[in-house]
């Protein structure tokens, strides 16, 4: 052992080389600068590897919904005065009931419900750039509704969901001209010096 | 405790919000000098219980229509007259009677063509159930301001209504009566075929013209 140790002594002053050193030291030595080699490499791990690990990640990842899921399902004690909860049953009827009845009604076919009864206007206007509806249905807006000329025809149309009842319209040609419904089933002086059409909105299933 | 505040604030923003939403929107949507006109009118048309709906929409319709304000006034106020007129000559003589809105302007309508309140009363009377005549007695209307005698369009729109015939069917009288017209029938014929056309049986012990009696068969 004294020996092997002088000759590394001597090995790494560089009085000897590689060579002269016993087998035993030198496989060590030619290992240990393998490995000092391959430290200065660039090393990357494999696709295969990479995937893998970003696979488990995801997986270990909780998405938002799931993190909120947990969080509204978790049992909690809530401490909640009878003033309190008689206000939050009052407050929520309140949105629900009374909140949608304070909206303007602008746009009909956003508001197409269950007792509605999709009803179809139809106007003869060749040559004319916009045809608008308006009416009672519409608080006589003169924006109205706009009425469609699909096929270049002259023929104008669209189709408003209308609660059962009777209603008063009119058409409003090239933004100026108002012209009643030809086809209405009825029109009424409007005690303007005008004239309303009628149109009758009943369900078929109504009785 | 805070709880309890957010959500008391919540109800005032809530419930002043929906109840007066619609006599906002009518306000913001009115002119003030229009307003200071009609105002009184409406606010009268409330404390009486009359369609208050459809006289703002006549206000609104007035606007649209670039009325002088003084003739809106004019306007809203007969028809409301009307309104209350209707409304006072359906109450007067019956038990308790549900009348809707639209029931109201429709006997309004019905007393510009000549047809008496007793004519209106005694067709909400014969309704079966609760559901709203408004459809019923505008098609009345029409009837008589097609030609159809009152008693007549009466007798037919009373059957409709006891036996439940479904509105959306009633509702296509007029136009079928306009094109048994257009053909060349008299108004009596055009109203036979406008109810075969929709398949709506006869009132009871009515002879309708140009309809052949049970049992005899035309020749040939």
């Amino acid at each position: 052992m004294k020996k092997d140790d002088d000759q590394l002594d001597e090995y790494l002053s560089g009085d000897i080389p590689l060579e002269e050193l016993p087998d035993g030291l030198r496989l060590e030595e030619e290992r240990l600068r393998g490995l000092i080699q391959s430290l200065g490499e660039d090393v990357r791990a494999p696709l295969a590897l990479r995937d893998a690990v970003m696979r488990e990640v995801a997986e270990i990842l909780v998405p938002l919904w799931r993190r909120l899921a947990d969080w509204s399902l978790r049992p909690r004690t809530i401490r909640l005065t009878p003033a309190a909860g008689a206000l939050a049953v009052a407050a929520s009827a309140a949105a629900f009931f009374l909140w949608p009845g304070s909206m303007p009604m602008t746009d009909p076919a956003a508001i197409a419900g269950a007792d509605q009864v999709v009803t179809r206007f139809v106007f003869a206007a060749e040559g004319a750039s916009s045809v608008h509806l308006t009416g009672d249905f519409v608080s006589w807006s003169r924006e109205g509704i706009e009425l469609e000329d699909l096929r270049s025809t002259g023929i104008w149309i669209t189709d408003v969901p209308l609660a059962p009842g009777v209603y008063q319209y009119t058409f409003i040609v090239n933004g100026t001209e108002w012209r009643p419904d030809p086809r209405a089933v009825s029109q009424v002086d409007d005690g303007f010096g005008q004239v309303n059409s009628v149109v009758i909105v009943s369900a078929e299933s109504e009785a | 405790m805070r709880l309890a505040w957010f959500l008391l604030a919540g109800m005032c923003v809530c419930i002043p919000r929906a109840t007066a939403g619609q006599d906002r929107d009518f306000a913001s949507s009115v002119d003030a000098v229009t307003l200071a006109v009609v105002q009184p009118i409406l606010d009268a048309a409330t404390r009486d219980s009359l369609p208050v709906q459809a006289l703002r929409s006549k206000v609104l319709e007035g606007l649209a229509k670039n009325v002088r304000p003084a003739q809106i006034g004019q306007v809203v106020a007969a028809l409301a007259d009307e309104f209350r007129s209707a409304r006072s000559a359906l109450r007067t003589g019956l038990p308790p009677l549900a009348l809707g809105d639209g029931e109201v302007v429709a006997a309004a309508m019905a007393a510009r063509q000549e047809i008496g309140f007793d004519v209106v009363r005694a067709l909400l009377e014969s309704r079966p159930n609760g559901g709203s005549l408004e459809v019923p007695v505008t098609v009345l209307s029409e009837l008589v301001r097609r030609g159809v005698p009152v008693e007549e369009a009466a007798t037919l729109m009373t059957h409709v209504v006891r036996t439940a015939v479904p509105l959306g069917l009633a509702a296509q009288i007029p136009g079928k009566f306009d094109g048994a017209l257009g053909a060349g029938r008299p108004p009596a014929a055009a109203l036979v075929e406008a109810l075969r056309a929709l398949n709506i049986p006869d009132p009871p012990g009515r002879d309708p013209p140009g309809r052949d009696p049970p049992g005899r068969r035309p020749p040939g």
